[in-house]
């Protein structure tokens, strides 16, 4: 193939908007959406948070993703406020903390797990670097940014393997046996980390995961004016919110059944 | 022990530590929500099974700075979703110390694993617990305008008394040995029978 075929084929690439931003940029909000969900109370400015980023995932490729956590978050609230006038003694405390925690959480997963779908490791190996990070904090990062998706995987096929051979498949026999129960679980999955952990190791390599110098990038990763722009708009926005809470906005009561 | 660490040993750490977060994050969002006296308790629980993984990662790779880069990455997914500061400092200081507990002498043996296992997980029961003692006003502020229920409060700040907060502490210690003697011995019984890896 020629050297133009090959670069017209990576860069049609099926990103835009806002997905195309710095991968620093991007976890610069996530880390201020965490720090900023935690102690907001008021209801609307809660709902505001979620709605703008929403709308700011929907402009690349996260519109589908948005609206399903939007939706949900509205559930959830709903039902918190629906809580309030149903009295069962231990139960009522228990799912009141978990409701809000959920809530709480709620932005976060949105953005974190829109921040995973949308970002190239690689792209996110060059920012790093560029951060002049050391190597021994950008290749773990990277790798468990790429892992932790396929625990799930690897979880759920260690799972089966026990249903098929009937090992702790109960509830009670989980609860009862805790000890054996992480033993079964845990020590195949950490075998199939050392195999991965191999496999990855050649795979990297290969691919110069271990070069030193200066990493050069097809798609252009710069702190550029639209990431300067978004961060500034993205902070300015969470302090009014933080700000509008103290007064009586943070106060209106939005959830009623 | 001179040796420095290679790209296969980043990868193995960032597997690793990826699995240790994820049973961290649920053993502490399903006993938070429990109540709590179980809340304070989650650090020397989360230090079992986490325990097993870390009795692993240090067999397999006996270098130095293996703690601390572990402890920073851990450090930096507490930041991600929105933990206390308090937390990621704690958790990079005791990484560091813990580092040169083990450093400190030529080889890695299966007690200095384990003596530095638990003082790391002490120091998170201290660094992921106390600081609802220390900034209390601003805690219950929090917890009173997120509509939580009056009497969670009243238990956490029943439970968060200075002799609790020691036992809290001595629990995260304990809960370290516990882990580290329950690892050593999966490490004996799977891996080193299995040839995996090799420990003095």
């Amino acid at each position: 193939m020629e050297e133009t075929q090959i670069k017209q084929m990576i860069e049609r690439q099926s990103l835009h908007g806002s997905a195309l931003l710095d991968p620093r940029c991007k976890i610069l909000l996530l880390v201020c959406i965490g720090f900023v969900s935690y102690f907001l109370a008021g209801e609307v400015v809660s709902l505001a948070l979620m709605l703008v980023y929403g709308l700011f995932i929907a402009f690349g490729n996260g519109g589908k993703w948005a609206l399903k956590m939007i939706v949900s978050y509205i559930i959830v609230a709903y039902l918190n406020a629906l809580l309030r006038y149903v009295q069962v003694p231990v139960l009522s405390v228990i799912m009141s903390v978990f409701g809000v925690t959920v809530l709480k959480l709620i932005p976060i997963v949105m953005m974190g797990l829109w921040i995973l779908r949308t970002t190239y490791m690689d792209d996110l190996m060059v920012s790093l670097q560029r951060m002049r990070l050391p190597q021994a904090v950008t290749i773990p990062l990277v790798v468990m940014f790429r892992y932790i998706p396929t625990l799930r995987i690897e979880y759920r096929q260690i799972r089966n393997t026990m249903d098929i051979r009937g090992i702790s498949d109960t509830l009670w026999k989980r609860v009862s046996h805790p000890l054996a129960t992480i033993e079964y679980i845990l020590i195949p999955l950490l075998m199939r980390c050392l195999k991965v952990t191999d496999e990855l190791a050649a795979s990297g390599t290969t691919r110069g995961l271990e070069l030193e110098c200066k990493r050069y990038a097809l798609r252009p990763i710069r702190f550029s004016w639209p990431e300067i722009a978004v961060s500034l708009l993205g902070i300015l926005f969470l302090a009014v919110l933080l700000f509008l809470d103290q007064t009586k906005i943070g106060e209106i009561i939005l959830w009623r059944v | 022990m001179k040796q420095k660490l290679n790209a296969k040993d980043f990868i193995l750490i960032g597997v690793l530590t990826a699995l240790m977060w994820i049973i961290c994050m649920i053993i502490s969002t399903i006993m938070s929500v429990a109540g709590p006296v179980t809340n304070v308790f989650y650090p020397s629980v989360v230090a079992i099974p986490n325990g097993i993984v870390m009795m692993l990662l240090l067999a397999k790779v006996p270098k130095k700075g293996v703690f601390t880069i572990c402890a920073a990455i851990q450090a930096i997914l507490f930041l991600l979703v929105g933990a206390f500061w308090f937390i990621p400092i704690g958790l990079v200081i005791g990484g560091v110390i813990c580092d040169f507990l083990v450093m400190g002498r030529k080889e890695i043996t299966m007690k200095s694993m384990m003596a530095s296992y638990a003082l790391f997980s002490a120091i998170f029961a201290f660094s992921a617990i106390c600081p609802i003692k220390f900034l209390q006003s601003a805690f219950v502020g929090a917890m009173e305008k997120n509509n939580i229920a009056q009497e969670y409060i009243d238990g956490m700040l029943n439970i968060t008394s200075v002799p609790m907060l020691v036992v809290i502490v001595a629990a995260g210690l304990v809960g370290g040995l516990i882990g580290g003697l329950i690892g050593q011995k999966a490490l004996k019984k799977h891996f080193i029978k299995a040839g995996l890896v090799s420990v003095k």
